[in-house]
């Protein structure tokens, strides 16, 4: 979905400084300071109340920081506007809203209101990004169908659609598999590992889509992305590839259980499992 | 919703509070005591006994026994409903009472002779009845009971204000008494109360184990053995009881039902127990400081306002102000319908819908009804009768119009298919406008009326979205807020057609929804605002579209979320303000378009504002014509016909739209 003739960004895509957030008295998210350069797929992993949610909430603008500043291309996130900022970064929410009658086609086409404004014209170029984005997420089949009717897995890819016709650069997704079974988990990871640099020859490579996702399954992370982010607690306890944070005493840290790590016995990735 | 929670409040001192309450109360009843008049002459002293023995203390004493009652049945009500807002009032058994004796006076006052509170309790009952069976499908679910019963009130509202317009005065003077009044003359209401809450309160003990048990859902209850429904049918018998026996003595007081248990939680009471205890305690103490507020501030010529409305005064702010506080505790559920029709080519049915309205306003000024019977009017006849009938078709049309707009934007505004401009208050609002101005002015113009509805539909919706902004745009509490600020506005006008005065029969017909007072100038006024303000909706579809889905991702996708809430949150307070000049507060034409709308399959933002627009002409218009043509020669108020089509049309959609949720 990105136009290949944009470089990648020499310096970080996202920069935090000293990022916290507090809820009266309690810090959901200790400062957190953190440079991720551009087109590759990071993954945010930790155990329930880490603050995953509310640091991918303040990357997309839904939640302003308690202190600490975000950077998004060198900017403050402040300093954008709403339909620059959303031409750059999607974000689907953990939990879609129930979108009342419209088709798919028309949800997607929703995607491409940073683009038009509000009195704008719906382009053929519109058009075109919409059905790509349709066929992208392999919803050709669906595309007047109500999205209510969908199933969980095709409604999911259907919200995936809207935020591939965005044309956005970097992709937010909150547990974008929380509710598909093993096949559709699969499904939509491999869409995002293409998304987040495959399909433009390897990560960080022009093209590539910055991708940032939270799983909640730490082998499907593994398998999908390039990187991982690991938070307890409002903290960052580690980050790096994969291979380096897949170790036991790492996981044990992270989730407070004894954890085992083997090599996948065809891919040779790392897996994990519980003692 | 979950990361919404805040940290809980630091436990307050529920005693302290209580005390001080105490005090004050105590305080202000020696000041009512201290303000008597001595009286001079030789009987002074027998006199003031007298006054003391056979008014003050009775008051006193009923207002604190009322409280009381009214406390514990809202407690009761909240617990069994699992709804932190249900109430006498916010369930319609006080309206349903009220009416029920409003009733019974006009029409069989043998029926008040025989039983004053069995009257009350059967209106009571018909009332609730009717609320839960609109909110059974959607399992009680808090925000669907009070919406019901809100529109459950507001046309019960309706019927009693067109009754007292046909028997004039005689029936007036209920009004009055309707808005809460508490003189007394001897300790009989007093006693009365006094026995109900005495035998309630021991029902509710005997009750507390199956209510601690209430307080799981209901298969958790069940597995637990207790007969869930039949106990929940008994208790709200119970409420209902308690709530009408002091219906039938004192009138209507709203909101010490809501409010006390509200407060009672707020102080710390948890469990079913203390809250049973607490409720009736804080609304005993809410109401007698409020009384003898009201007595304080009274004028030689009597009580400035009823104690009713100046409790409704008072509590509409206090809900207003908890409203953020209480957690909304029900999970939200997806309003959209699992399967909805959807039209091809929504064009082509908004032409049909076009002509269709076109088709109403040529039957209603052709047909009509002369001495001999049915007639359509042609050539001189026509001519004749078109300067009458032509100013009521524009102006019905325009307003149904307007209205259904205001409604489509309403919802799609709050993604909430039960939000309208009903609902939301804002017509309550214009009609405070229209109070202020009859009020302040003696003889209005039709021009300065017409802003002042505008104006106070506009303060309504203002308010409502400045609570809303605070809450952080949730869509219950966008709709509490609404219904919290159309009780109140309630209140006002009871305070102001109590106070009478001649400005009293003008809003009370402004309320009841006639329009046989329209001109010609009046009608095309309203054809150009309709104009000038559906217009700009065929620009704003796209907003239209994305805003349902939640602020979170409208933002995401790059919408200004608070400048186009605002843009199109004036746009419907002007379109509901004008409107509701026309036909009154109580039409629920802007909620019956919009679900016409949709049931068609209307799906995108301006279609379906657009169709919306023109169910709604179309209904007026029909309503109209219904009123002129019923009861001729009489005419009837049109808004009033219009709720009575639109409110068992709007039960039956309610139950039809649970049954699809399953």
């Amino acid at each position: 979905m990105v136009d290949p003739a944009r470089p990648a960004p020499a310096g970080a895509l996202w920069s935090l400084c000293e990022v916290a957030f507090t809820l009266g008295e309690r810090a959901i998210l200790s400062p957190l300071t953190l440079d991720l350069p551009a087109g590759r797929v990071y993954g945010l992993i930790g155990p329930n109340g880490s603050g995953k949610s509310t640091l991918l909430k303040m990357m997309a603008r839904q939640l302003a920081p308690s202190s600490g500043e975000l950077r998004f291309d060198d900017r403050p996130l402040g300093a954008w506007s709403g339909r620059a900022f959303a031409r750059e970064v999607a974000y689907m929410p953990q939990f879609m809203p129930a979108s009342d009658g419209m088709n798919v086609r028309e949800l997607v086409s929703l995607g491409r209101y940073p683009w038009h404004g509000a009195l704008g014209r719906f382009s053929p170029e519109d058009e075109a990004r919409v059905e790509a984005a349709i066929q992208r997420a392999g919803l050709a089949p669906f595309r007047e169908r109500a999205v209510d009717s969908l199933s969980g897995g095709e409604r999911q890819r259907a919200w995936l659609a809207l935020m591939l016709a965005q044309g956005a650069r970097c992709l937010l997704l909150d547990e974008p598999t929380s509710a598909l079974d093993i096949a559709h988990q699969m499904e939509v990871l491999a869409i995002l590992r293409e998304l987040g640099g495959e399909a433009a020859g390897g990560p960080g490579q022009a093209g590539a889509m910055t991708v940032i996702v939270i799983l909640h399954d730490i082998n499907l992370a593994a398998r999908t992305c390039d990187a991982l982010l690991a938070l307890r607690g409002g903290r960052l306890l580690a980050h790096g590839p994969c291979d380096e944070i897949m170790e036991p005493e790492r996981l044990r840290a992270i989730y407070g259980l004894d954890m085992g790590v083997m090599a996948h016995p065809v891919s040779g990735t790392p897996m994990s499992y519980v003692l | 919703m979950a990361e919404l929670t805040l940290p809980r409040p630091a436990r307050r001192r529920p005693l302290h509070i209580g005390l001080a309450l105490g005090l004050l109360g105590t305080l202000l009843f020696a000041l009512v005591l201290a303000r008597q008049p001595t009286l001079a002459g030789p009987d002074a002293p027998a006199l003031q006994q007298l006054l003391l023995w056979h008014s003050l203390l009775p008051r006193a004493a009923t207002a604190l026994l009322a409280g009381a009652a009214l406390g514990l049945s809202g407690a009761l009500l909240q617990r069994v409903l699992r709804n932190p807002i249900a109430d006498p009032s916010t369930l319609g058994i006080a309206a349903g009472a009220q009416l029920a004796l409003t009733l019974a006076m006009a029409f069989a006052p043998a029926l008040l002779a025989f039983s004053r509170e069995g009257t009350a309790f059967a209106g009571g009952i018909v009332a609730v009845a009717l609320v839960l069976a609109m909110s059974w499908r959607r399992g009680f679910e808090p925000v669907t009971v009070v919406v019901a019963g809100m529109t459950l009130s507001l046309m019960a509202g309706a019927m009693s204000a067109a009754l007292i317009l046909a028997r004039g005065d005689y029936v007036f003077s209920l009004f009055i008494w309707g808005a809460g009044a508490l003189h007394q003359q001897n300790w009989q209401p007093a006693l009365l109360v006094g026995t109900r809450l005495a035998l309630g309160a021991a029902a509710a003990l005997l009750l507390l184990r199956p209510l601690d048990l209430m307080t799981l859902d209901d298969a958790a209850a069940r597995s637990l053995g207790a007969a869930v429904q039949g106990m929940r049918l008994g208790i709200i018998a119970l409420a209902v009881w308690l709530a009408a026996s002091v219906v039938s003595q004192v009138g209507v007081i709203g909101f010490v039902g809501l409010a006390a248990p509200a407060f009672a939680r707020l102080g710390g009471a948890r469990r079913p127990g203390a809250l049973l205890l607490a409720s009736p305690l804080i609304g005993a103490l809410m109401l007698w400081i409020t009384d003898s507020l009201v007595q304080l501030t009274a004028s030689d010529g009597g009580d400035l306002i009823p104690t009713g409305a100046a409790v409704g005064l008072l509590g509409g702010p206090l809900l207003l102000w908890l409203l953020p506080r209480l957690p909304v505790s029900a999970p939200r559920q997806p309003m959209a319908t699992g399967h909805t029709r959807r039209l091809r080519r929504p064009g082509r049915a908004l032409v049909l819908l076009a002509a269709g309205a076109l088709l109403m306003a040529a039957l209603a000024l052709l047909a009509g009804r002369d001495l001999e019977g049915w007639a359509l009017a042609t050539g001189p006849l026509l001519a004749e009768l078109a300067a009458f009938r032509i100013p009521r078709i524009v102006a019905a049309a325009a307003a149904g119009g307007l209205l259904g707009a205001a409604g489509a934007i309403m919802q799609r505004l709050t993604g909430n298919p039960l939000a309208g401009p009903e609902v939301l208050g804002v017509s309550a609002g214009a009609g405070v406008g229209l109070a202020i101005a009859l009020t302040l002015s003696p003889a209005p113009s039709a021009a300065l009326l017409l802003a002042a509805s505008a104006g106070g539909a506009l303060g309504a919706l203002a308010l409502v979205l400045l609570m809303a902004a605070w809450t952080g745009f949730a869509a219950e509490r966008l709709l509490l807020c609404g219904i919290a600020l159309g009780c109140t506005g309630l209140a006002i006008l009871s305070a102001v057609f109590a106070a009478g005065g001649p400005g009293s029969f003008r809003l009370l017909a402004w309320m009841s929804g006639s329009t046989d007072k329209v001109g010609a100038n009046e009608a095309w006024m309203l054809a150009a605002c309709a104009l000038v303000l559906l217009l700009p909706v065929a620009v704003l579809g796209r907003w239209l579209d994305i805003l349902p889905l939640g602020a979170g991702v409208s933002a995401s996708l790059g919408v200004p979320v608070g400048a186009s809430q605002l843009i199109l949150t004036l746009l419907a307070a002007l379109m509901t303000g004008v409107a509701a000049f026309f036909v009154g507060p109580l039409s629920l034409v802007g909620l019956i378009g919009p679900h016409l709308a949709r049931l068609s399959g209307f799906v995108s933002g301006r279609a379906f504002v657009f169709a919306s627009a023109l169910i709604g002409a179309g209904v007026l218009l029909l309503a109209d014509w219904l009123a002129r043509m019923l009861a001729f020669p009489y005419q009837l108020p049109t808004g009033l016909l219009a709720a009575l089509v639109g409110g068992p049309y709007l039960i039956w959609l309610l139950q039809r739209g649970g049954r699809r949720h399953g």
